[in-house]
């Protein structure tokens, strides 16, 4: 038995018809984000994370209809190749990058710190991503990656602290 | 293979209870963070997110928690630090920082998993429920609800909201055993302690993590009367080992029964004493 959804994805409202049992997850792949990853599909790897009304959520472990009516932010929503969020353009500049596929989760979470903490310790960096795991970096250029990150877009917004 | 049959999410909760009964396969919807990774899973949903169950509230000195509020709701709320400092410790040390966004307090008692940190604290601060049933709301204790089997209890009920009884003069403990602090804890401890002075007026300490449901230590009370020491923390923990010794179990092998049988004492005495001194 099909169910109707409406969701503002990336600030447009777009309306489904999915079995109830369908994830976000599936349904945002299927319906053209890749940038959602699929890694362990157990809430734990972080790589499936998207903004619900700004604050991360796994969608692997989301029903899609949970999440009827509300504003679902993707990777995709938040910059391109040609016009990247500066902490995407952060994340390559500091060689935080390696096989990728842990990043797209990594930045939704750093966005979700930033909004609410201009310049986060490193301590509350660990604390925000203590949900998105990286088989590949160790952590510690992507921590450089957020400080830089956190830093221009705090100096773009005319806040020169440091 | 999961089979979802049917979803509904009513606007009230009498709504949802009425549901709930008439399927046998129904099941409340909260957070869904256990739910949508049941493979298994064959039922129709009732996703309580209209059900008006989100809420914090302070109010004739309890804390009043809406079952569909979120473990970060908790967190971002002023009211949250009045069980003590402690109580924010437990919030935070919940899972990792993506999931506590989602989880919520009426699906984490509901399924009472052995790795629900605020079972132990639940237990010493004498937290109740608000519940609904078909002849209306009700009120358990948190204690009594453990004795009563939860699933059992939720047979044709459906959880309301949580309430903490704010007390002035009680200080609220909280320690958990875990390799890094992302880990599932397999031990939990909590320990409340009101005084007069120095001298210790009531104790209450739980365990929870390695046992089938979180279990009061009836040793604390021996504290009653003296002034609270290392050394009389540790006889409290030495208590605890021998009221559960044989019961603990554990299926994390980084943690067999035997090693958490050794490290129970210390987790209690330094929750008693780290905790409170
Ligand atoms: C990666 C990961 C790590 C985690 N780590 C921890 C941790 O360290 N500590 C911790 O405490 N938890 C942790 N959890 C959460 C825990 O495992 C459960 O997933 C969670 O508590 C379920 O809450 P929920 O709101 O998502 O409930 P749901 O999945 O929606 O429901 C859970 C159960 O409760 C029932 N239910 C829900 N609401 C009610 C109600 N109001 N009345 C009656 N029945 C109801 C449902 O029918 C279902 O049976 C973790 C989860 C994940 C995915
Ligand atoms: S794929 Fe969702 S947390 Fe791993
Ligand atoms: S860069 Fe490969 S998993 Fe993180």
């Amino acid at each position: 038995m099909k169910k109707n959804l409406k969701l503002q994805i990336n600030g447009t409202w777009k309306e489904f018809s999915i079995e109830p049992g369908t994830l976000l997850l599936d349904l945002l792949r299927t319906a053209g984000y890749q940038g959602v990853k699929d890694g362990c599909r157990e809430g734990e790897c972080g790589a499936c994370t998207v903004h619900i009304d700004g604050r991360p959520i796994n969608s692997c472990t989301l029903f899609a209809l949970q999440a009827d009516g509300r504003s679902i932010t993707t990777i995709e929503g938040l910059g391109n190749p040609d016009h990247p969020h500066p902490i995407q353009e952060a994340f390559v500049e500091t060689g935080a990058v390696q096989c990728g596929f842990c990043i797209p989760g990594k930045i939704m979470s750093v966005k979700a710190l930033l909004d609410r903490n201009p310049d986060p310790d490193e301590h509350q960096i660990r604390e925000a991503l203590s949900g998105n795991l990286c088989r590949c970096t160790g952590y510690v250029k992507q921590i450089e990656a957020v400080k830089l990150a956190a830093r221009r877009i705090r100096e773009k917004k005319g806040d020169h602290h440091e | 293979m999961r089979k979802i049959l049917d979803y509904h999410a009513p606007a009230a909760p009498i709504d949802a209870l009425r549901i709930s009964q008439s399927s046998t396969k129904a099941r409340f919807l909260a957070g869904g963070s256990y739910l949508s990774r049941e493979k298994t899973l064959e039922c129709t949903l009732i996703d309580l997110k209209n059900c008006g169950l989100a809420h914090i509230s302070e109010a004739n000195g309890n804390l009043r928690i809406g079952a569909m509020s979120t473990i970060t709701d908790l967190l971002l709320h002023p009211a949250s630090s009045g069980p003590g400092k402690a109580f924010l410790q437990a919030l935070s040390s919940t899972g990792h920082a993506i999931v506590r966004n989602q989880i919520t307090i009426g699906g984490s008692i509901a399924g009472m998993l052995p790795w629900f940190n605020l079972a132990a604290p639940l237990m010493v601060l004498d937290a109740s429920l608000l519940v609904l049933e078909s002849s209306g709301e009700t009120t358990i204790s948190f204690r009594s609800f453990v004795a009563n089997k939860p699933r059992e209890y939720l047979k044709n009920r459906l959880i309301l909201a949580l309430n903490i009884p704010l007390v002035s003069d009680r200080e609220l403990c909280f320690s958990r055993l875990s390799l890094t602090e992302v880990d599932f804890a397999p031990m939990f401890a909590a320990a409340s302690i009101s005084r007069e002075g120095e001298t210790v007026k009531a104790a209450y300490v739980a365990v929870s993590g390695c046992l089938p449901g979180p279990v009061m230590i009836s040793g604390a009370s021996e504290l009653i009367g003296k002034k609270l020491s290392r050394s009389e923390a540790e006889t409290v923990g030495q208590a605890a080992l021998h009221e559960l010794q044989g019961k603990i179990i554990s299926a994390n092998p980084n943690f067999p029964p035997a090693y958490l049988e050794e490290v129970l004492p210390v987790v209690v005495a330094d929750c008693l004493y780290g905790g409170a001194n």
